[in-house]
């Protein structure tokens, strides 16, 4: 897989990733760890059926969730409650179900009557808070998840953890980026190294990891 | 790899979403303003008149006369005008949603030609109004109203479709564009007439938005554009969508790259 971005005045494309070849059967789960830049977010988007590689395929469950740009669609002018339509109509949620989502919403993220403001009056944790609500009320097939724990203030930080285990656990499939080797090897089976775009380690959990902690200390 | 069809079949499946969004982007436009989205009609009739009294007085014309000639093609031109100084910056203003969610790159071009077609909507409803005051309207007229719109919607798809992933891998584009529309609204026959013309010039015809403005605004002033306008217009969709669909297959699925 391949990524280029050709420039006038600098024609070196920029490789994302390279010879990345795996199966992700249902019921697997695969950890990805690996520095800053070496391609986990790429490889993410990817495999969430996001962006499309220039060379080589990807064939993708059709019930993907990828948790990875949490703040996409949100529209600051609107109100909370308008951003929670809009979520529910990019996210297909099916009518019969659009009142569930809205009591699941603002239960969850705790805003109530805040969410008939402009999201734009809202604090950087009230939008966090909004945001991971919105897009954690579907259970996927895949999900892909890069490190989204540390949303907003402890307490909270804490009910999106717990929520996100419960969809870890609910998906049959599972891709999850993280820096806390913890977090890997309590809901991963198998794991990948990336390492400048191209996979330096690919097998069992403690196997990846003790790998990579002995490069990274 | 997906093709035109198939992606613009995708996002016909979030038809909801765009339709949501599309009025989205109209309310955050006139967020927090007294006028709201009457502003769109405002403006322009400031700019009809205006540069109405300017021209007339030039050409030595009675602005009465000359007001719903200058004010269809107004309106046909700001909707024109809107699609091509935005369109190259359709999917780098998406950045986000592209990147964060599932969804085929047509959901961008399709978000941002309804936004623009619920505008011309609007603009043509008062574009009526007008005519039925000048006494120009009729029910052939106010059928190729609607046909108008529906045209002018098809052709706006392909044209956000090109200028998008061009301006998306070319970020040049915008500024060109800007140029490109000052020099498009001197011209083309928006605010003077072909006849004042000493003879029928050839470069006026070869200018395919005389055909697209006289399309529109010929249905309001004599009820029917010529057979000959609606040929142009056709051929010009056609060849818009040949190539959008070209377009699409060799570098539609790089855009989410570069961006």
């Amino acid at each position: 897989m391949l990524f280029t971005r050709p420039f006038f005045g600098n024609t070196r494309p920029l490789v994302a990733l390279k010879s990345v070849s795996m199966v992700i059967s249902p019921g697997q789960s695969l950890g990805v760890v690996g520095r800053n830049g070496a391609g986990k977010s790429s490889f993410l988007r990817v495999c969430g059926g996001i962006l499309a590689p220039t060379v080589g395929r990807v064939k993708i469950a059709e019930n993907v969730t990828a948790l990875i740009d949490l703040g996409a669609g949100i529209e600051g002018a609107l109100s909370g409650f308008d951003n929670i339509e809009l979520a529910a109509k990019l996210q297909r949620i099916p009518k019969g179900r659009h009142a569930e989502f809205v009591r699941y919403v603002r239960k969850f993220s705790e805003l109530d009557d805040a969410l008939a403001r402009p999201v734009r009056t809202f604090s950087s944790g009230m939008t966090l808070r909004l945001i991971f609500s919105l897009r954690t009320f579907l259970q996927p097939d895949l999900l892909v998840v890069d490190e989204i724990f540390g949303v907003g203030d402890r307490d909270f930080s804490i009910k999106a953890r717990e929520r996100t285990t419960e969809l870890l656990r609910g998906a049959s499939s599972l891709i999850l980026a993280s820096h806390d080797a913890n977090l890997i090897k309590e809901f991963c089976t198998s794991a990948i190294w990336l390492d400048r775009g191209r996979v330096k380690a690919h097998g069992p959990v403690n196997d990846v990891l003790g790998a990579y902690a002995k490069v990274t200390g | 790899m997906p093709t035109l069809v198939t992606d613009l079949r995708e996002a016909l499946g979030f038809h909801k979403a765009i339709l949501g969004y599309a009025l989205a982007d109209l309310r955050i436009r006139f967020d927090r303003t007294v006028l709201g989205p009457m502003w769109i009609i405002v403006t322009n009739f400031i700019w009809v008149i205006s540069v109405g009294f300017v021209v007339t007085t030039l050409f030595n014309q009675n602005l009465a006369d000359q007001l719903p000639y200058l004010t269809f093609g107004v309106f046909a031109w700001s909707y024109i005008m809107s699609v091509l100084s935005e369109s190259s910056n359709t999917f780098n203003a998406h950045r986000d949603l592209l990147l964060g969610y599932r969804i085929p790159i047509m959901f961008c071009v399709l978000r941002a030609a309804v936004r623009n077609g619920l505008i011309l909507s609007m603009l043509t409803l008062v574009a009526g109004v007008i005519a039925l005051f000048f006494g120009l309207l009729s029910v052939m007229g106010a059928i190729g109203a609607v046909l108008c719109v529906a045209i002018y919607f098809a052709l706006s798809i392909p044209v956000i479709l090109i200028l998008g992933i061009v301006g998306t891998r070319f970020l040049d584009l915008s500024p060109l564009m800007a140029i490109l529309l000052n020099i498009l609204v001197i011209v083309t026959p928006i605010f003077w007439n072909k006849s004042i013309l000493p003879r029928d010039h050839g470069l006026v015809a070869l200018n395919p938005l005389t055909h697209v403005i006289d399309l529109y605004r010929d249905t309001f002033l004599y009820g029917a554009a010529s057979a000959e306008t609606y040929e142009t217009v056709l051929l010009i969709a056609l060849s818009l969508w040949i190539a959008a669909a070209v377009l699409f297959q060799i570098k539609g699925h790089r855009v989410r790259n570069w961006l």
